[in-house]
Order: structure tokens, then C-alpha cells, then sequence
């Protein structure tokens, strides 16, 4: 099983733990069924299986000219 | 830790007994067994560091805890210290009803006869208590009654475990790791 394509592009499981069932605080979740919306409150309450995954460098690293505000050239 | 107001805030809801569905797993399947952060004789230590168990167990690859259903409104759990001055502790206890007469519950039994790992206990408000730890595990001792005509037939299971059963938070975990 596996997180949703929308959710897992945000989130990873967290250590050895897969998606699946999991009864947390009185809710039933099936991670393999969430949508990224649910995620988010799961994470914001403190869900303790999903884990944030690290923000993907930006594609064109900023040179000189854009540290100082200026236009860059091509 | 120090000791600390006792209140309750008005209106919160507060639900007495059990949920339907609870958790058993075996000590061995688990590759990390958590406990409370924090001893309560430390003095740095807080209600939650010191009570609750708030990290994860980490189950071995495939492993996972076990569903265990338990008939509404007739189980029930809790702790109550023991021994003698200057030696008191706790034991937990909690009691829950199988329904029915089936080969899966009568195996369990005979497996459960010389067994002890950990039961998690899900309360009516979705508070899960873990039962057992790694140096107390717990005991379950199960009894089968068909019960009268006008009564309940099914398995009575008892779990004990000496120990204050601490509030597990991570829930309740039925996929097994990978």
C-alpha cells in the first residue's frame, strides 16, 4: 500500500511504518485513502506516522544579481 | 516531579468505559519498545514526560499489533496500587467480552495460557493505555461461558499487568512495518 500521489508528494511515513490502519485519538485512518487535505489536519493535530518531507531546492539557483534585488540577465 | 493543581475544566466531555476495537502485540516483535521519557522521581520531569508513553514502538519488518474486539458497554479497565507502605505500586487490570463460540478465540486462549507481551486498552474517548511494559508484560487469562438464554455467550478476557498502564498516544498501529 501506499500514501496517495497528492499526499505523498508532502508527506513520508515516518521510520519503519507503512500506510495502512491506524486508530488515533478516536479516528479510524487509512493512510493508503486520505486525501492531502485530511493529511494536513492529521499533521497539524500531531498524527505521529506522517512526517513532512524536505522542500525541493529551488530548479535555478539565484545568482549574484537576484541577492541584490536586481533584475536577472540573461 | 514536583506536585501540581489537579482541576477539570467545565464542559469538557468525559465518556466513561471502552471502545469496541483494541490492540495486542508480542514483546519480541518489537524492535524498539518505547516507555515514558522521564521517571516521576526526577524532579525535571512533567505529567507528560513521566505518564505517557509519546514516541512509537518500532514494530520488526511485517509486524504490527493485533485486533482484538471487545462488546460495548460490558468491558473495562484501570489500575489500583498495591503492596505495603513504602512499597505501593500499581496494577492494572481491564476486562473485555468476545462475543460468540469460534476456533480463533478457543486457539487464542491456549496461546494466551502461557503468553505475556502488551495490551492496548482503547477508552470510550479514544485514549489508548498501554498494558504491560518490558519488564512487566502482560497476562491474559481467558474464560468461555455460553451463558443462559436470556444472557451473553462468548469469552471473557482478563489482562493484567503490575505497573501504572500508561497512556500510549501514538494510537493504535494494525499495518504491519516495513
Amino acid at each position: 500500500m501506499k500514501l496517495p500521489e497528492e499526499v505523498a508528494a508532502k508527506y513520508a511515513m515516518e521510520g519503519n511504518h507503512a500506510p495502512g490502519e491506524y486508530h488515533w485519538r478516536g479516528q479510524v485512518v487509512k493512510l493508503q485513502h486520505i486525501s492531502l487535505e485530511h493529511a494536513d489536519r492529521l499533521f497539524d493535530a500531531g498524527f505521529p506516522y506522517l512526517v513532512l518531507k524536505p522542500k525541493a531546492e529551488s530548479a535555478k539557483p539565484k545568482g549574484k544579481t537576484a541577492a541584490l534585488g536586481l533584475p536577472e540577465q540573461e | 516531579m514536583d506536585l501540581q493543581d489537579l482541576l477539570h475544566v467545565n464542559g469538557v466531555p468525559n465518556p466513561s468505559g471502552l471502545a469496541t476495537l483494541h490492540g495486542v502485540a508480542n514483546i519480541e516483535d518489537i524492535t524498539t519498545l518505547q516507555a515514558p521519557a522521564a521517571q516521576i522521581g526526577d524532579l525535571a520531569s512533567t505529567a507528560i514526560t513521566a505518564a505517557t508513553i509519546a514516541t512509537a514502538h518500532v514494530f520488526a519488518t511485517g509486524k504490527c499489533m493485533h485486533k482484538l474486539y471487545g462488546t460495548q458497554n460490558k468491558g473495562k479497565g484501570g489500575y489500583a496500587p498495591v503492596g505495603e507502605v513504602d512499597s505501593e505500586a500499581q496494577k492494572g487490570t481491564a476486562e473485555l467480552y468476545h462475543p460468540g463460540s469460534k476456533a480463533t478465540a478457543d486457539a487464542l486462549a491456549l496461546k494466551y495460557t502461557n503468553w505475556s507481551g502488551l495490551v492496548f486498552i482503547a477508552e470510550a474517548d479514544g485514549t489508548i493505555r498501554q498494558y504491560g511494559s518490558a519488564a512487566f508484560p502482560a497476562r491474559i487469562k481467558v474464560t468461555y461461558d455460553t451463558g443462559t438464554n436470556e444472557g451473553y455467550k462468548g469469552y471473557k478476557i482478563d489482562v493484567m499487568a503490575y505497573g501504572l498502564p500508561f497512556i500510549y498516544t501514538p494510537g493504535l498501529n494494525f499495518t504491519p512495518a516495513v
